[in-house]
This record gives structure tokens, sequence and C-alpha cells, in this order.
């Protein structure tokens, strides 16, 4: 009886790690956020008061908040476009019969490897000094101060930076699934009387569904949750208009010591997260190739 | 009218020295259904995929009625295919599958649906058109590649080892409707297959390939009996035929090696080899299995023509038996009748019907008596 017990949940065994990891690494966090987010709690002392909603009424009024969720926003959408746009568009020339294939494969996946302070750093660099440089040299009114310096400038260069960095996988996850199409498909549809653009539209795009659906939740959530390069690239600024809402999350939690406000910017930012991915596994599967 | 020609056709594959397709001759006429067949690796998919226009010809015209299509894209060349493995798009559904092509050439809607209906009517298929592929069984699948085709109105099929992944049962099945089709439809039709039961069955004219050279175009009977060399006799046949190293002296051919036979050669086909000077020098022997007897009626009739065998296998299909024998350190398959089954060491007296003997030259492997 006992023996019998053991061989049948032996397996459990080899799970309790990971669920213990998980449970006090991932959920004790979660709910201990959603907690905290009905407080007061300043992150310095173990005194606070439950405030109910309260922090979530204040995040309605917040102009910076506001601000924040236009900044991130924007980043997200162009991250996901940019990321399938690209990340497509560069799969499809890497997968068609060109020279050095493996060595062009490599190269595109190069910055997914980098770490993503290493990359702001380098880009720093480049904004103030490098591209300033160039701007004096050929006499480019606009390159000749830092992009960095001004919003929009700010703005596209953090979107430049992010997205140079996060189509490198992208990439790879298209290239697999336009592998994954048998050429006899792409032949039979060229014999129905296809053209290389019908056949993207109608055939390689189908397949591609469930790799397009990984990359909209990965640039997603890499859109709603970037910190570190723009931690180290403009620190939100000028004028917030960088402050995306992970690094507001930060400055309120470890700048202002509202760990308790902070907490209900990152359960609002889970939520969000939470509702487009669900929405977005819903359409996705409707379309897919089975 | 369609015609198609292959005028000196050669492919070689870059990064390959030996050419996989070579001189490549073929006039193919108007509503013609010619079957090209041969062992793997023949060239006959290479030449179907350049007739295709998916491969691109390395030297040598094509021509469909008469224009050169060489450099034409696949989309221009109003060719329909059936792939081996049915290429239907898994995201469509059996109508959206057959519509592609049409939706492509914008014909109207009414036209489409019209035009599937028909073809569904055709292939019993009517049923099934909201369905995906993954929902249908091999052979609808296969019935809907077919389907695909035939919407299309195109003037040339051409079909990829159509059949080769159905079961046998299936496969002979499909193999008829796809020769009701052509009677009906009368569309000048290419067909590709290894299996030399489809290529007698379905083929107007058979082109037998062999190392990307075509050994023989024929019809069926023609291909059968009169094989134009050793390749073409043993490929097409089942069982295949056998043949014997052998040297005539003296109106007999005997065998080489072992001197285990001594059999008369009929006074026709004699006349023939001696014309051609082949007395007292060696000849390659070849006779079908069923042209092996063991029935009492013919060994009385011709008993000069017995050789003694050692049966190794003997398999009763039924109707028939086919015994696997030896003789001496050759093998003779044989089809016999049923009755004739014999056990596994036992000597059976075999007659061979000379009439219907195939003699090659040893050296070109080419036919002689014909």
């Amino acid at each position: 009886m006992k023996k019998n017990f053991f061989e049948k949940y032996w397996g459990w065994l080899f799970l309790i790690v990971p669920i213990l990891l998980q449970i006090i690494f991932f959920y004790f966090p979660l709910f201990q956020g959603g907690f905290y987010s009905l407080t007061n709690w300043t992150g310095l002392t173990y005194n606070y008061k439950f405030v109910g909603l309260n922090n979530y009424k204040l995040l309605l009024m917040d102009q910076n908040f506001a601000k924040s969720i236009g900044f991130t926003a924007i980043l997200t959408i162009a991250l996901i476009v940019g990321e399938i746009a690209i990340g497509i568009l560069v799969a499809r020339a890497l997968n068609s019969k060109i020279k050095s294939q493996t060595f062009f494969r490599a190269w595109f996946f190069f910055p997914a490897v980098l770490s993503g302070l290493t990359v702001a750093l380098i880009f720093k660099q480049v904004f103030n000094y490098g591209l300033p440089a160039i701007g004096n040299a050929l006499n480019i009114s606009w390159l000749q101060t830092s992009l960095l310096g001004t919003d929009t400038g700010a703005v596209i260069a953090t979107i430049f930076v992010l997205l140079w960095q996060g189509v490198a996988m992208p990439i790879i996850i298209f290239l697999a699934g336009l592998q994954s199409i048998p050429d006899e498909i792409k032949e039979a549809a060229s014999m129905d009387g296809a053209n290389s653009n019908q056949i993207f539209w109608h055939i390689e795009l189908p397949y591609m569904l469930p790799s397009i659906s990984m990359v909209f939740i990965l640039a997603l959530k890499s859109g709603l949750t970037a910190f570190d390069q723009i931690f180290a690239m403009t620190a939100g600024g000028p004028n917030n208009s960088t402050t995306s809402l992970g690094l507001l999350v930060y400055n309120y939690a470890f700048n202002n010591n509202s760990f308790g406000y902070a907490n209900a910017i990152a359960i609002v930012l889970f939520i969000l997260i939470a509702i487009v991915s669900f929405i977005q596994i819903k359409i996705s599967n409707k379309y897919s190739v089975d | 009218m369609v015609k198609v020609d292959l005028d000196h056709v050669y492919k070689k594959y870059t990064g390959n020295d030996k050419y996989s397709v070579k001189d490549f001759n073929l006039h193919i006429d108007d509503q013609e259904f010619i079957v090209f067949v041969g062992p793997s690796g023949c060239g006959k998919s290479t030449t179907l995929r350049m007739i295709a226009g998916l491969e691109n010809i390395s030297k040598g015209t094509f021509k469909i009625g008469g224009k050169v299509m060489n450099d034409v894209a696949p989309k221009e060349r109003d060719i329909a295919m059936v792939f081996q493995n049915y290429a239907l798009y898994p995201h469509m559904t059996v109508y959206d599958n057959m519509a592609f092509g049409l939706k492509l050439r914008k014909v109207s809607k009414e036209e489409i649906d019209q035009k599937i209906n028909q073809a569904a009517e055709i292939l019993g298929l009517k049923d099934y058109l909201k369905r995906k592929p993954a929902a249908l069984s091999g052979g609808q699948r296969q019935r809907v590649a077919l389907g695909r085709a035939i919407v299309r109105d195109a003037p040339i099929f051409l079909m990829d080892e159509p059949l080769s992944n159905l079961d046998a049962k299936l496969r002979v099945t499909m193999r008829a409707e796809i020769a009701k089709l052509h009677q009906q439809l009368k569309t000048t039709t290419i067909y590709v297959t290894h299996d030399q039961t489809e290529a007698m069955t379905l083929a107007d004219r058979i082109v037998v390939l062999k190392d990307g050279e075509i050994q023989q175009v024929g019809s069926p009977l023609e291909v059968y009996n009169k094989p134009a060399n050793v390749f073409v006799a043993g490929f097409i046949g089942s069982p295949a035929m056998n043949f014997f190293h052998v040297v005539l002296q003296n109106g007999k051919i005997i065998d080489k090696d072992n001197n285990d036979f001594a059999i008369p050669v009929p006074e026709g086909k004699l006349k023939l080899l001696k014309a051609k000077g082949y007395e007292g020098k060696e000849l390659i022997f070849g006779i079908r299995p069923e042209d092996v007897h063991t029935e009492e009626v013919f060994l009385e009739a011709y008993p000069d023509n017995i050789v003694e065998s050692t049966v190794v296998v003997s398999e009763l299909l039924g109707a028939e038996t086919q015994l696997y024998t030896r003789i001496g350190q050759t093998e003779l398959v044989s089809k016999v009748d049923a009755r004739d089954f014999a056990k596994p060491g036992q000597k059976v007296k075999m007659g061979f019907e000379m009439n219907k003997a195939h003699f090659f030259d040893p050296e070109s492997e080419l036919a002689i008596d014909n």
C-alpha cells in the first residue's frame, strides 16, 4: 500500500523544488505586492496603514502616471509593430538563398546575447558623442546636439535601441516559422498562380501566426516592463518623456519612498499585460494553422 | 490543342558534376496520358518539375503549344499539378483550397461556386467542402488535390506520384478514378510514378527512365512485349523477367555458366539471331515468369524446352502460384497455376515458351529480336 502510493506520486518529488521556488519568488511577491498596494507603506519602516483603494484613486489623477502610460503605450506599440514587421522582413531575407547565410543568421542574432545595460551604455555614447560628431563633420544641424536631449529625440532613440536589441529573438522565431512551411505548399501555390507577394499573404503569414503571436507577447512584455536600457540611457528624462511604467514604479518606490503607491502601479501593469495577452491568444488561436 | 515538346533537355543541379536529366526528347500530343516511370533517382520527378517551372532547365528547349516556355514562371504556364504529399493549404477549407487558384485569377464568385460544385460532384467531395484538410482521410485529401487541379481547367495536368501515400486498396480505387477522370476531361496529363502497374494501367504512352536518360517510349503493350533493353525488360512486369547468360550453338541456347540447359530457339527467332551474327556467341536470354509453364500439356508438347529446377520458395496467391526456383546457380521466377504449388526442395520440370523469349546483346544490353 505504502509502496504503491510512492510509486504513483514519486514524480512530484522532482516538482517540489521548482514549485517551492515559484511560490517563494513569484506567487508570494505577487500577493504581497497586491496587499501593499492597499497600504501607505514607505518601504523604510514596518509601520504602515491600510488605506484601501486610495492609492488607485491617486493614480487616476497622477500626471506622471498619465505621461508614463502614454510613453509606455507608444514604446510598446512601436516594439510590437517593429519586432513583427522587421523580424518577418529580415527572417524572409535570411531564409532565401543568399551567400553566407549562416554568418548573417549569427550576425542578426548577436544583439540578443548582449546585456541590455551594455547595449544602452554603448548607444548612450553613440547618441551623446558619436552622432553629434558626425553632425558637426557633415554640418547637419539636427544631429549636432544629442538626440537624448530633446523629448521627441529621446523617445525615438529609446525605441530605436530597444528595437535594435529586441528584434534579434523574433528574427530567429520567424525563421523557424518560415522553415516549418513545406516547400510543396509554396510550390502548389505558385502553380495555382500566386506570385511571391500572394504566397506571403495567403500561405506564409497564416503559417507564421503562432510565431507572430509569440513575438507579440514577447514584445508586449518587453515594452510594458522596459526598464534597464532606459534607466541606463535616459533615466526617464528629459522631462519624464521616457519614463516607462517600470521606471515610474522604481522612482516612486525608491526615490519617493512610496512603496504602497508603486505597488499599485505595478498591479495595474500586471492587469494590463494579462488582459492584452489573453485577448491576443484568443484571436491568434482562431486564425492559426492547425 | 496543347502539344508539349521537350527537345534535348538537360538538367544539372548546382554543385553536381553529373547531369540529373540527359538529352530528354519527348513530344506529347494533345489529350495524351503520359507516364514517366523508373526507379528513384532516375530523373522523372526532376523532368516533371522542369515542365512545371519549379526547376529551371539547364539546356534544351521546352515548348507548350509551340511556344518556348523555358523562362516562363510557373504561374504563367497555366499548368495544374498534383503533388505527392497533396500539398493542401492546411489553413483553408476544402472549398478554399480549390478556390484559391481561381480567386487569384479573378474568376467571378458564381463561376468559382459552379466549378467547385461540379468538381466536388465528380470526386464525391460534396459533404466535405467546409472541412479543413486535417479532418480528411488520405484518400479524401488526394481527391481535394485532384479537385484543385480540375477546377483550374488547365490544359495540362502534372501528377507527381499522387498515389504513393495511399494504402494498397485505396491506391487501386484512386488509380481507376484517375483513369476515369482522364476519359472525362481529356486533359493532357503527365504522370510520374515508380509503380509499373500504375504506368501500365493509366498510360497512353510510357516513358521508361534510368539515370536521367530515356530508355524507351511506347504504349504499355509495346514496352511490355518489345522491351528495348535489359533494363526495361526487367523493370516492366511483375515479377520481373528472368535473365540467363547463354551461348547460341547449333540452333540451341546453352546455359553459359553451368550447361544446365540446352533449348532450341524457334525458327523465326533463330534466323534473325543468325542473320545478326550471334551464332556461337554469347547472348542474354530473357523469359517472363508467365511464359514459364508447368502444365503437363505444355511439357508434353515441348519436351525439348524442359528445364529441371529446384523449388526455393513457393507463394500461393489464390488464383496462381509464384514459384521461386533455382536452375544451377541461377534463380528462376515463374507464375504458374495454383495447383502447381510445390514444397521447397522439390524438383519441378519447367517448360519455356520460346516464342515469347527475348534476346539481348550482352554488351550493349539492347534487344536483338525487335
